[in-house]
Parts: C-alpha cells; sequence; structure tokens
C-alpha cells in the first residue's frame, strides 16, 4: 500500500485549516514541490499580487515519495511569488520537516491570508492548532525552537521557521527547520513573516506506507555501501562542500573582492583544510541520508564564541563572507554564519551585498557617513558584524541593505553601475560562470534568479571519462562537452539537466544523492519512485513532469511582468578574468550568450524574441488549461 | 630509472586517506592520459579537476621534466 497525499490549507486570516485529497493523477503529473504550487498559484493567485501582502500564497511542499525512508530524499520545498526577484520564487531544504510532516498525514501546507497576531501552527498526527506566537516574535531561531518544545512538551517536535531577518521584512530572510537547514535565497522568510507565521511545527508518530519496502531497503543499503565508496559520495562525506575553495583558487576562479579577482590571498585560510582545524568539529546528515555532508563548527576564543547547534558554514558562506569581502578570519566567518542562521538571512544575498558596498565605497560613490560612520571596505572583517544586526533591525544603512543589492544600488543611484552581481534581483552565487558556461546560462534563465542549485555544473561533462556521461549517459548526453564553450551542444546538455534537476527538486531528492553530482544511479532513482508509489513509472515520464513546471514558472512570471531582458547575466561576466589559469579566455563573448539564450528559448518550444511558451508546447505537455494564462 | 625518464610532481588535493607521492618518475615521453590512468584516482581521472603546471591541459599532451600536477575534487557546485 502506498500513501495518500493530503494538502492541508491553512488561512490565516479567517484562522480557519481544511484539507483536501488530490486526485491520483494531478499527483503523478505533477509529482511534489513546485510541481504543486505552480498550478495552484497560476489558478489561484492575482497576477502583481504584492510578494509581502496577504494575498501571496506561500506553499511548504514535499513530494509523493516524502516520507519514505529512502536515501536522500529528505527536502521540504517552499514556493511563493519571491520579494526579492518579483518571480516566481522556490527553494530547498533538507533536514527532518518534511519526512514529519508526511508522518503526521500531510504531504503539502499551503498557507493563505494574514494572521492579525504573530501565530505558529501545530501539527501532531493530523490534527491542527493555530496557536498564539507574540511572545516568540523577535527571538532567534535558537530560543524559539526550545520554547515552542517546552510549551508542547515534546522535544521531537520539528520546528520549520522564520527568524528577525523574515519578521523585519529583509528581503533575503530564510527558513530554517532544525536551526541548520535553510530554504535560503529568494526572500521566502520575509513572505512567511509577513503573514505573521513564526513556525510551521510538525510531530508525527505513524509510518508512511511504502508499495515495496524490501526494494527500498535494498537501495537504502547500496547507497550506504557501494555509495559511499564513489568520489563523490566520499568527498561530500568527508568534507562537505568546502574542497571548492582549494579547487576554485587553484586555477584562479575563485570568485573575490567583489568579482574584480578570482584568486584570494586568505584563501589558504578558509580552505577545507585549514576550516577543519580551527572552526569544524564533526559532520552531521538529514533524515535516512548516509552521506552526511553538513558541517557543524564550534569556536570558543576570547573574541568569538559558536554553538554548533546552528551547523557550520558551507562553501557558498565561505565565499560569499570571505573570498568576497576579502575576509580570512575563519572564527569571524563561523560566528558571522551563526548570527546569519540564528536570524534566518542569506548568507549570499548578504555577501554581495556587503560587497557591492565596499565597492562601492572604495569607488568614492557612497561616503563613509551614508554607512554610518563604519569602514567599510574590502578586507575590514570588523564591520561585518555590526552590518549584518543593523540589516536584520533595518537600522542605518541597514534599512537600504535589507533590500538587497540591487533596490540598495538604486537608492545609491548606482542601479547603472557594472559592478552589481545579480540577475533578476537575486545576488550571483559562488560559482563563476566564465568558467562554467552553463552555470551561466541557468544563471540567467532560472525562473527565480541567478542560483547554483539550478543545474549541474559544466565540469561534470568535461571529459568522457566523467561522472556526467559515464554515469549519467541515459539522460542523452553522449560526449563531452567543453565548460567554456556556448555552442548548440552545450544549450542542449543544459536544456536536458534543466527538467531533470527539476524533477530532482520536485521530488523532495538531494542533488547531492543522484548522479551526476552524486552516487545513485538513474535507474535506481525510477526505481525508488515506484517502489514508493507503487506507480510503473519511467524516467521519460518524471522528466516530463519536471519539464511541465519551467513552463508553468516561465507563465507565472510573464504574467508579473518579466521578460526576456529579465535573462541577463552581469555585466562583469563579459569581461575577461584579471588573474588565473583562465586569464586571456576574454570571459564570456556576449554575442555567443544571445545566441545560446535564443536556442534554448527554441528548443523548449518557447518564441525565440518573446521567450513565451507557445501553445503547441503546452499541449504536448498537457498543460493546456493554462494557456489563457498566457 | 635513469636519462629517459622524467620526474613529475604531484599536488594532490581530493582530500581523500589514501595520498598520492608528492613526486614520481615515468619514461620520457609518456602523456598527461597516460600517467593520470597509472594513478590510484578513485573512479578514473574524469571524476577529478586536473592542472597541468596550474592550467587545464589536454590529456594528450607530452609530460616535460618536472611539470607539477594538480589533482582537484570536480568543481560542480554545493
Amino acid at each position: 500500500m502506498a500513501k495518500k497525499n493530503r494538502f492541508l490549507f491553512i488561512d490565516l486570516s479567517r484562522s480557519k485549516t481544511w484539507e483536501e485529497e488530490p486526485d491520483g493523477v494531478f499527483c503523478r503529473k505533477f509529482l511534489g514541490g513546485r510541481g504543486w504550487a505552480l498550478p495552484y498559484l497560476l489558478k489561484n493567485q492575482k497576477p502583481k499580487t504584492d510578494p509581502l501582502s496577504p494575498e501571496n500564497i506561500l506553499v511548504v511542499a514535499t513530494s509523493v515519495i516524502s516520507g519514505a525512508r529512502g536515501p536522500a530524499m529528505p527536502r521540504v520545498i517552499v514556493c511563493a511569488k519571491s520579494p526579492l526577484t518579483g518571480a516566481f520564487g522556490e527553494s530547498e531544504a533538507g533536514g527532518y520537516w518534511a519526512p514529519e510532516l508526511n508522518k503526521a498525514g500531510f504531504s503539502a501546507v499551503f498557507v493563505l491570508g494574514k494572521a492579525p497576531e504573530p501565530v505558529y501552527v501545530w501539527i501532531k498526527d493530523g490534527s491542527v492548532e493555530i496557536k498564539k506566537a507574540s511572545h516568540l516574535w523577535g527571538k532567534e531561531t535558537g530560543e524559539t525552537q526550545a520554547l515552542i518544545r517546552n510549551e508542547l512538551d515534546d522535544n521531537r517536535a520539528r520546528v520549520l521557521q522564520i527568524g528577525p531577518a523574515g519578521e523585519n521584512g529583509v528581503l533575503y530572510a530564510n527558513i530554517v527547520n532544525e536551526l541548520a537547514h535553510f530554504n535560503g535565497r529568494n526572500g521566502l522568510g520575509a513572505v512567511m513573516g509577513s503573514k505573521h507565521l513564526k513556525a510551521l511545527v510538525v510531530r508525527g508518530t505513524k509510518e508512511v506506507p511504502v508499495s515495496k519496502p524490501e526494494r527500498v531497503k535494498e537501495i537504502n543499503a547500496w547507497t550506504a555501501t557501494e555509495g559511499l565508496k564513489k568520489p563523490a559520495g566520499e568527498l561530500l562525506r568527508r568534507h562537505g562542500t568546502l574542497p571548492l575553495v582549494r579547487a576554485f583558487q587553484e586555477m584562479g576562479v575563485l570568485p573575490t573582492r567583489n568579482w574584480t579577482r578570482s584568486i584570494f590571498w586568505g584563501g589558504e585560510k578558509i580552505s577545507a583544510e585549514n576550516l577543519h582545524e580551527t572552526i569544524y568539529i564533526e559532520s552531521k546528515g538529514c533524515f535516512a541520508c548516509p552521506i552526511r555532508c553538513k558541517r557543524r563548527a564550534e569556536v570558543n576564543t576570547d573574541k568569538y564564541q559558536v554553538d554548533p547547534r546552528f551547523g557550520g558554514p558551507e562553501f557558498e558562506t565561505v565565499g560569499a563572507l570571505g573570498s568576497i569581502l576579502e575576509i580570512a578570519d575563519p572564527y569571524l566567518l563561523a560566528k558571522a554564519n551563526e548570527l546569519c542562521n540564528r536570524y534566518a538571512l542569506d548568507t549570499i544575498s548578504l555577501g554581495m551585498t556587503v560587497g557591492w558596498l565596499m565597492e562601492a565605497v572604495e569607488r568614492g560613490l557612497v561616503t563613509p557617513e551614508e554607512c554610518d560612520g563604519l569602514d567599510v571596505r574590502f578586507g575590514n572583517g570588523d564591520v561585518l558584524i555590526p552590518l549584518i544586526k543593523k540589516i536584520v533591525n533595518r537600522q542605518g544603512i541597514g534599512e537600504k541593505m535589507a533590500m538587497g543589492s540591487k533596490r540598495l544600488a538604486r537608492e545609491m543611484g548606482l542601479e547603472e553601475e557594472e559592478f552589481l552581481m545579480e540577475v533578476k534581483g537575486q545576488e550571483v552565487p559562488l560559482h563563476d560562470p566564465r568558467a562554467k558556461t552553463g552555470v551561466g546560462l541557468g544563471y540567467a534563465l532560472a525562473d527565480y534568479g541567478a542560483d547554483h542549485l539550478v543545474g549541474p555544473h559544466d565540469t561534470v561533462f568535461a571529459s568522457a571519462d566523467g561522472p556526467g556521461i559515464k554515469e549519467a549517459s541515459g539522460l542523452g548526453i553522449f560526449q563531452a562537452v567543453d565548460p567554456l564553450s556556448l555552442g548548440p551542444e552545450k544549450v542542449r546538455l543544459f536544456y536536458y539537466m534543466d527538467l531533470y534537476w527539476r524533477l530532482i527538486d520536485m521530488l523532495g531528492f538531494c542533488t547531492f544523492g543522484f548522479v551526476p553530482r552524486g552516487p545513485i544511479p538513474l535507474e535506481m532513482m525510477v526505481d525508488l519512485v515506484r517502489a514508493i508509489t507503487g506507480w510503473p513509472v519511467s524516467l521519460w515520464e518524471l522528466l516530463k513532469a519536471g519539464e511541465r513546471t519551467i513552463h508553468l514558472a516561465r507563465i507565472f512570471n510573464m504574467r508579473e511582468g518579466l521578460s526576456v531582458k529579465d535573462d541577463r547575466l552581469p555585466a562583469r561576466f563579459f569581461k575577461d578574468f584579471e588573474e588565473g589559469a583562465l586569464r586571456g579566455k576574454g570571459g564570456i563573448n556576449k554575442e555567443q550568450f544571445e545566441k545560446a539564450r535564443e536556442m534554448r528559448y527554441g528548443m523548449m518550444g518557447w518564441d525565440p524574441e518573446t521567450g513565451r511558451p507557445l501553445p503547441e508546447r503546452l499541449y504536448e505537455l498537457d498543460l493546456g488549461e493554462f494557456v489563457d494564462e498566457l | 630509472m635513469s636519462g629517459h625518464s622524467v620526474r613529475i610532481k604531484i599536488r594532490d588535493w581530493r582530500g581523500t586517506e589514501e595520498r598520492m607521492p608528492p613526486e614520481m618518475e615515468m619514461p620520457s615521453g609518456t602523456g598527461l592520459g597516460d600517467f593520470l590512468e597509472t594513478l590510484p584516482l578513485a573512479g578514473g581521472p574524469g571524476y577529478y579537476t586536473i592542472l597541468l603546471n596550474g592550467r587545464p591541459a589536454e590529456r594528450k599532451i607530452t609530460l616535460q621534466d618536472g611539470d607539477e600536477i594538480t589533482i582537484l575534487p570536480l568543481s560542480v557546485g554545493g
């Protein structure tokens, strides 16, 4: 017997809750995550809705397979219109919350309206209660979780919450579960805060029924043994994502000093090896996952104390707050990371926003007085913690910085300057698209703004004996593709990967678990879906489900007024590197990029000039009911 | 080996327990790809970023005495 998917609706304005059971065809056709969110948003939310208004619907979803004890499938997917980008917003997080929601009897929560006063929602084994949270409002995530568990008298209650950043409407506020697993990017924490919703707390004691439990067990056992022997599995388990610091530094592609340089003088100090010697104490994992890639940091010096409950900085944080700002103090990075996690604040957008300000000050375009007298310049770590606090509390310069780098630049009259590093208003992550052009296409075309997890990275497919070709050729890529090319072969590769990555995200899978990024093979992934749901699915059918959501998100974004001009890259990526192994390659060729974008539209079945999905493509995908939304 | 060999330096940043020797001798005329095949790289060379003297290089290139090979994890995001 497989599980039944039930959706929980919470109308905070009317303090009402109800349940709906979606039909099986809908569940199989859209699978979960963004697949469940997008049809609902398109049908029930008016275009141009203010993302911080009660009318913006927040969807906290899992999938048709969530809750089963399979490997690398712990993720909770949050969707809403993003206040940072004005586009469809989406973010996934690992941890334990998604399985717990399913054990409590639900597969997704749709949050409507706005509570008159702060509340949290307590979901336990099918019962739902809206509880007052005024006493929790303003508190950091650690204290909030402890207070909620205490008042519920349940230490195993799973708390998905916002921190002060979300309450105060910081446009890059996160949502967090278990204090260290973040729905980052897109500012969805601010959406939750705008609804006066402090937390969704779940506890479930019922096992999630699975069609073929023995097969799920076998796949779990394989992952914990054979899977961990594979290079990707072993590396993630031993070092998490941190080895990227040295890899990028050695190649001269480590984003440094707001992307003006690509080799950081302090690179050694923020390397995986040094961070393990100085701040990391252990690794932790997510529900039923043997890889355990998450780092935990602890610091006890005279200057800084860091609590390991809040995890530890991953690569993106080390880059955004380290090399981008030229800060090489591991203890400060650990403390800044902990503070961001206490406040539930996105570290990538934070780093890029501070980096933009540092460059603006150093160029003489912004005065120290405009920075509240702080000595905001690259390498001065003393300003980092004061700036974080100003942003979260929206004080002084922090009021403007809380809106992200694009709005900050606009407020300062500097939006046209070339050193603004964002796409669709979202700050770019720490992977230089001049070294991986497919990542650049992903930054430009992702419906939710620049993001490094929108697809795999080019290097996986760089050689015929690499994991992309050897282990994922079942996706239809048979030959190596040069990481620097922007020809049809690259466009095709990333078109296929977009379908696959959307599928991974929709199902609540972790990209670190599955080929080509992780160890679990394609056929085992399909088998896992079959074993859990009992449906005789094929890879083709699953990829089609992923494809549907790309078109639905495109329709959503076009309704919001986004267009081809938003599928772009920051100007700095069209210039050559100043140093490193790729200096002299000239950066991304703008003409090639624009041709690649047009070709991608064509492959998608979108109008090459307007980027608008063509009706026949929507009919092919069984999305005819959305043609009129165009 | 003597006159008909080249010394290759290895910088191993894979982060695994097993470490490569810092230097190896190979017959003169050995190509980068052939050299990499002799190394105990789990999964094979394609699972790593390989730099020759600090830059990406084609596997067919012939190694020279004193060349330095850097072995890094694939820069695959995360």
